[in-house]
């Protein structure tokens, strides 16, 4: 009896460990490698592939949603690579990529396969896990490998497997080196709620993919049909490496890439209208309590026309509303009453309190607007230094707000008053230049222009002088417009004086070539609309003489103007901060025994990138120098790059002009 | 009964509100450094200055210690938060415990240290693996007249690393006052060195308590053609010995320091039967001692990638070379076991031999920790034709890096010449200075036909060409770029003299001694005009340079060329018919004791033949020498900046 027993218990014991959850999983997750072929062999350097030092055979990736309703998500990796050099070999080194902070690596497998047919494993041994990040009692673990065995002629794979409590979109086809086919199998969330539910939710969890950047087509099969797919399965061939070029628009915005999200079932045209509807909707209901607000409007009622409406509204949110994106509350009010963060969940709230977020603010103006019987509307952009707005992926991709009027049919305003330091005709630089979405109206997807290069003048006014000994000395004035002004005015935010001679300093040093200087002082950098004036000295420069001639680069002592695109051949666009204007004077005072010699002459340069003029001019006892630049556009495709190079070539040519100096008879 | 336990309850209540301000108010050591008068005046680029420093370190018989930290600073230029913070390393061993931190406003209010603001960073990158980490804390938002002061304690387990001790002082700061002690066992005794720093001292002190008082140490800007930070850094080193016990693990002798390396080290090295089968497959064919010494040692540079694991001893210790040989990767000291152990499979003798590639070491201190690099130390053969290469020591030894990939056998890394190196061996420690080097054997020569046409555009045939231990850089460095990378690398180098610059027929090799790359080039508008004047550059293989040494300027540290080398140019230039050089046929000359240069520009043959030579010796020129070092370097630059006026019909 006791023996059968403990035979069935036995039994029982055996089945539960055989057919228990985790049981099951690792059988499943048995991994099997796949076969090294002859062909995978085959592969050598390949300059038209710009295959140098390795090249990833094939790259394998499963994204397993189906847990994701229960916090269990899982990204596999399999990576095989072919090293064909001493430098390739550092791709035999990985750190395991954190897609989640609570993730945790279930597997990590790896092989080295050399010519000669051996194969070491990766073992514990190489692997090596570390606290990267740890702040009170919150940690990041970093989880890096190095395989062992690698040689400049081999083939290298790995298995990586990662568990997840939520999906992640995004995957990165491009890399650093080519990629010779890539596969991604995305296993579909799945949702235990009926097909009622799932008619009303069609919405927010209809399976959407995106595929950006192409170089090659991406083929896509619906498994196991397309009516009702429980997985997509997505294969390309041949991505080339990414090039890294100065100058480029962000890094992970114009990689190859793949994104797979949970989203709605409609188009993107009909999408992006149902988001503009609901800015709109939004919008209406944070206005909706807006007693305190129309008080305040009662008072602009003198006001005639649309202009100074506008103009009166934009500077009343920007002076009394204290904009907490840019400065942290006070602890106490004027009055030592401890101030308390609260909630702001109308625009009553944001005027009552007295602070918001510069979204908050820019809410505030538009409501005032509209109760001035303006048509404005809020809108919403990308920061471009960070990103850029895909159409076609149909999720919210937006971090700054701004308000439109509408002049015209298909003319606009734009305004940012929770901007901080913005003036009122400006935007600003990072989301000049992109798309904008408009709430409620039709058209919703409006892009913003670049500013003008006159609005965004520097002028630099230079006053030197050489001395008996051929040293010369100087100082110069600083006159910021525009984007310039702003910049520089928000990065002194709340800085003191000495602060702010530093930073200035900083700031300006690096529009100069190996030059030092020192601020005296500065003036207007912390009202929104006055002009920064900054003056400066620079320190001294030794003149070059050749027999009983004197000679000098009046431009080496002026705004840097080395050619930053000395490169030939371009592979991605160029994208610049902003265009701008950039004027420039010296008078240079000669000592009394000397005379010029020679001048260079007046020359310009002139092309659809912009202009570039030099001037001399010899005035009593002295020169003068003047230079204007001027960079039409910040953003120029491949096509244009010749021209932008050509611009900055002319910049640099005039840069070496040389004037002549002797002593006078 | 009930009235006295209220009168006790509201008593210890009143002293609690009383208190308790007070338990997390600034200590008064803080507050009065706050009120220390500042009597100098920082240097306008200085962010903090540190007023007040203290450490005090008591180390116990078995090498674990405690470090008591107090430090008080007041913020000169505000915003900067990085440079308010305390960073401290911490590791297995080596644990801070108790940090508290205070900020005292200017307007008097007192902020504490919050633990959002404390991290530690253990950041690893797949290829350098290693358990330190680093404590980081600070306050987020400072402003100018802040004072901030941190205290904490350092408890660092038993291990060798506690005999030997560094305090430093930043550079980048001002110091009013620093104090560093270390109190010993009894008996024990020190070795001290003072580097880069004035106003010290040390005050004799009647228990076993060492301490060193630092006065005003001031800010120390960067300053063009400085020596490498390291080489600068302000610091006082202690290594701490018994030295009556022969039992203790301390160590007071050069011998003592190598054999506790030397005993991490020899097991390790022990050759197996794969390392034997190894060994024997490297050097299948090769008859001479030259020809196996070659090929072991091109293969563990070569074929051993670098990627240190450096986790509890594995700082210090080496893998058993059979792992290394597996794995094929390893950092300095495992790829210097790997390849002692191929050598002895062949009979060939080698040492392993402890360097610092950062800084100079002083030899006072007689501890392992001085060094943070090994290479390894050959018995060089009497037939051997490496004892008369540049890393031949007269000792008998040639000294080889098979860490470094751009150094071939026979050379040494450039920073490793002339530095302190110490052998291991349990009876017969040396130290050594390893062989200096002779700029003549780091060359690199342009050789350059040049013709300028008559549209004042420019060609020319541009050969350069890198001798001995400059050939084995340039050919590494031809290895790990595509040849469209090297092109791009020579449009950066002379785009700026030659306008729209085209590189053309492009080609390079390596032989035994020498590499070499050659192309043509192209480029508009090389011959300026001004009114009358024509002019042109001679040399548009350097670019125009100002000279960074300025006169009127102050020097606070030496002058550095960087280590010994020739570069020489030759540029052969053919004008169009009738044109003639007007003026600028000149030479200049200059020498200093760290560096020479001469240029001269000729007319031979109907050519303009522009000729320069530099030398850099290697070695500083210290700040008293400044005011001739500028005078070099204008002539320097001139060199570079030759221009001739040219006479066309």
């Amino acid at each position: 009896m006791k023996t059968r027993i403990v035979f069935t218990l036995t039994i029982i014991v055996g089945l539960f460990f055989i057919f228990s959850p985790d049981a099951a999983a690792k059988k499943k997750d048995e991994f099997k490698w796949a076969e090294i072929t002859p062909s995978d062999w085959k592969i050598t350097q390949d300059s038209s592939k710009q295959i140098t030092d390795a090249v990833i055979i094939f790259e394998h990736i499963i994204a397993d949603d189906k847990g994701l309703e229960n916090d269990k998500c899982y990204r596999t990796i399999y990576r095989r690579i072919r090293i064909l050099t001493d430098y390739g070999r550092n791709w035999g080194d990985f750190d395991i990529p954190i897609l989640n902070l609570k993730q945790k690596i279930e597997s990590i497998q790896g092989r080295t396969i050399t010519k000669d047919g051996k194969t070491i494993l990766l073992g514990d041994e190489h692997i090596f896990e570390k606290e990267a990040i740890k702040i009170k009692r919150k940690k990041i673990k970093q989880t890096s490998f190095s395989m062992p065995g690698v040689t400049n002629d081999c083939i290298i794979e790995y298995y990586i497997k990662i568990k997840m409590p939520s999906y992640y979109t995004q995957w990165i086809i491009q890399k650093d080196i080519p990629v010779l086919e890539f596969k991604y199998r995305w296993v579909i969330p799945r949702f235990n709620i009926t097909s009622r539910q799932a008619g009303i939710f069609e919405d927010y969890i209809t399976p959407n993919y995106l595929y950006l950047n192409r170089y090659s087509e991406l083929s896509v099969d619906y498994v196991p049909s397309i009516k009702k797919p429980k997985e997509l399965v997505f294969t390309c061939s041949f991505v080339p490496p990414y090039n890294d070029e100065p100058f480029s628009l962000p890094a992970d915005a114009i990689r190859t890439k793949l994104l797979c999200y949970l989203g709605s079932r409609s188009t993107a045209l009909a999408y992006w209208g149902e988001k503009s509807n609901d800015v709109d909707d939004f919008q209406k209901d944070y206005a909706d309590k807006n007693k305190r607000l129309r008080k305040v409007v009662e008072d602009f009622a003198g006001l005639k026309s649309v202009e100074e409406k506008i103009s009166t509204a934009y500077n009343w949110v920007q002076s009394n509303i204290f904009n907490i994106s840019y400065w942290d509350l006070p602890e106490r009010n004027a009055k030592s009453k401890k101030i308390k963060k609260k909630d702001r969940k109308c625009i009553s709230d944001v005027i009552k309190l007295g602070y918001g977020t510069k979204t908050e603010i820019n809410r505030v103006f538009c409501d005032m607007l509209r109760e001035m019987n303006i048509d404005a509307k809020m809108a919403f952009a990308c920061d471009r230094d960070l990103d850029i707005f895909v159409e076609e992926a149909k999720y919210w991709q937006f971090d700054e707000s701004l308000v439109i009027v509408k002049k015209g049919y298909k003319d606009f305003d734009f305004y940012s008053p929770g901007h901080a330091m913005l003036p009122i005709n400006q935007m600003p630089w990072f989301i000049e230049g992109v798309i904008t979405l408009v709430g409620g109206v039709e058209s919703n997807l409006i892009s913003i222009p670049f500013s003008s290069p006159a609005t965004n003048t520097s002028t630099l006014t230079y006053d030197f002088t050489i001395d008996e000994d051929l040293i010369l000395n100087g100082n110069y004035s600083v006159i910021l417009k525009g984007q310039a002004s702003r910049n520089l005015k928000v990065k002194l935010l709340d800085e003191s004086p000495e602060d702010c001679k530093h930073l200035i300093k900083e700031s300006l040093e690096r529009r100069f070539d190996d030059i030092k200087l020192e601020v005296e002082m500065f003036s207007n950098l912390d009202s929104v609309a006055a002009i920064p004036v900054i003056k400066c000295v620079m320190e001294q420069v030794e003149l070059e003489v050749i027999g009983d001639k004197v000679l000098f680069k009046p431009f080496s002592h002026m705004s840097a103007s080395k050619n930053p695109f000395y490169l030939n051949e371009r592979k991605g666009g160029v994208l610049l901060n902003y265009p701008y204007q950039l004027r420039e004077s010296a008078q240079f005072t000669l000592p009394e025994d000397m005379i010029i010699a020679a001048l260079p002459n007046d020359t310009s340069f002139k092309c659809d990138a912009g202009t570039c003029t030099v001037m001399f001019e010899e005035l009593g006892g002295g020169l003068s120098v003047q230079r204007l630049f001027t960079l039409s556009n910040p953003f120029w495709t491949v096509a244009g790059y010749p021209s932008l190079q050509a611009l900055y070539q002319a910049r640099q040519d005039f840069g070496d002009f040389i004037v002549v100096l002797k002593e006078s008879e | 009964m009930i009235f006295r336990v209220l009168t006790n309850l509201l008593f210890s209540l009143l002293i609690i509100t009383f208190l308790s301000p007070k338990i997390y108010a600034a200590p008064l050591w803080l507050e009065n450094a706050a009120k220390t008068p500042i009597t100098i005046t920082p240097h306008k680029d200085a962010s903090i200055l540190v007023i007040y420093k203290t450490t005090e370190t008591e180390v116990l018989p078995n090498g674990s210690y405690v470090t008591k930290i107090k430090e008080a600073l007041k913020v000169l230029i505000g915003g900067k938060a990085e440079s308010v913070g305390c960073s401290e390393s911490i590791s297995n061993l080596k644990r801070v415990k108790n940090l508290k931190g205070w900020r005292i406003k200017t307007n008097g209010k007192e902020e504490k240290l919050s633990k959002d603001n404390v991290v530690e960073i253990g950041l690893q990158t797949g290829g350098y693996y290693h358990d330190s980490k680093t404590l980081v804390a600070t306050f987020p938002e400072v402003e100018t007249g802040d004072i901030i002061g941190y205290e904490y304690t350092i408890k660092h387990k038993k291990s060798m690393e506690g005999y030997f001790h560094r305090f430093l002082i930043q550079r980048s700061a001002p110091t009013l006052s620093a104090t560093f002690s270390i109190s010993l066992p009894e008996g024990w005794e020190i070795q001290s060195v003072v580097k880069n720093l004035e106003n010290v001292t040390y005050p004799v002190s009647e228990s076993n308590t060492h301490s060193w008082h630092v006065g005003f140490s001031p800010f120390y800007p960067d300053e063009p053609h400085s020596p490498p930070n390291q080489w600068m850094n302000s610091i006082i080193y202690v290594n701490c010995f018994e030295p009556l016990n022969e039992q203790s693990k301390s160590i007071k002798t050069w011998q003592e320091a190598s054999s506790w390396a030397w005993n991490l080290h020899k097991e390790q090295a022990a050759p197996d039967e794969s390392i034997s089968a190894l060994a024997r497959k490297i050097t299948a064919g090769k008859s001479s001692w030259d020809e196996k010494l070659l090929a072991l040692a091109s293969y563990v540079r070569d074929e051993v990638r670098y990627v240190a694991v450096e986790l509890g001893i594995g700082r210090f210790q080496p893998y058993p070379a059979s792992i290394t040989c597996d794995n094929k990767f390893g950092d300095c000291k495992d790829k210097t076991t790997l390849l002692r152990a191929l050598f002895e499979v062949v009979g060939i003798s080698s040492e392993a031999v402890l360097v610092n590639a950062s800084h100079p070491i002083d030899t006072t201190l007689t501890s392992p920790f001085v060094f943070d690099h090994v290479i390894i130390a050959i018995k060089c053969d009497e037939s051997s034709a490496y004892q008369a290469s540049p890393a031949h020591q007269n000792n008998a030894w040639v000294y080889f890096d098979p860490t470094n990939q751009s150094t071939d056998l026979g050379y040494l890394p450039r920073v490793l010449y002339g530095c302190k190196a110490l052998h291991l061996s349990d009876t017969a420690a040396q130290l050594i200075t390893l062989p200096e080097l002779s700029p003549e054997k780091y060359i690199r020569r342009y050789f350059v036909d040049a013709t300028l046409h008559e549209d004042f555009s420019m060609s020319a045939h541009v050969r350069i060409v890198d001798y001995l231990g400059r050939a084995a850089y340039t050919a590494n460095y031809f290895k790990n770029h595509t040849v469209s990378e090297r092109i791009d690398n020579l449009l950066k180098t002379f785009a700026p003299s030659v306008s729209n610059l085209i590189i053309e027929n492009y080609s390079s090799s390596s032989s035994k001694d020498s590499t070499w790359a050659e192309f043509d080039i192209k480029g508009d508008n090389y011959l300026k005009q001004t009114g009358d004047y024509y002019l042109f550059k001679s040399d548009f293989c350097h670019k125009d340079m100002k000279s960074a040494l300025k006169k009127k300027r102050t020097r606070k540290l030496p002058i550095f060329y960087g280590t010994p080398a020739v570069v020489e140019t030759t540029i052969n230039w053919t004008l169009p018919e009738l044109w003639t050089i007007s003026d600028g046929l000149d030479s200049i000359s200059a020498e200093c004791s760290i560096a020479s240069v001469f240029s001269s520009t000729t007319e031979i043959e109907g050519k303009t033949v522009f000729y320069s030579h530099r030398t850099f010796k290697g070695g500083t020129v210290s700040p008293e020498g400044y005011k001739e070092m500028c005078s070099y370097d204008r002539k320097k630059c001139k060199v570079k900046s030759t221009k001739l006026f040219i006479s066309k019909p």
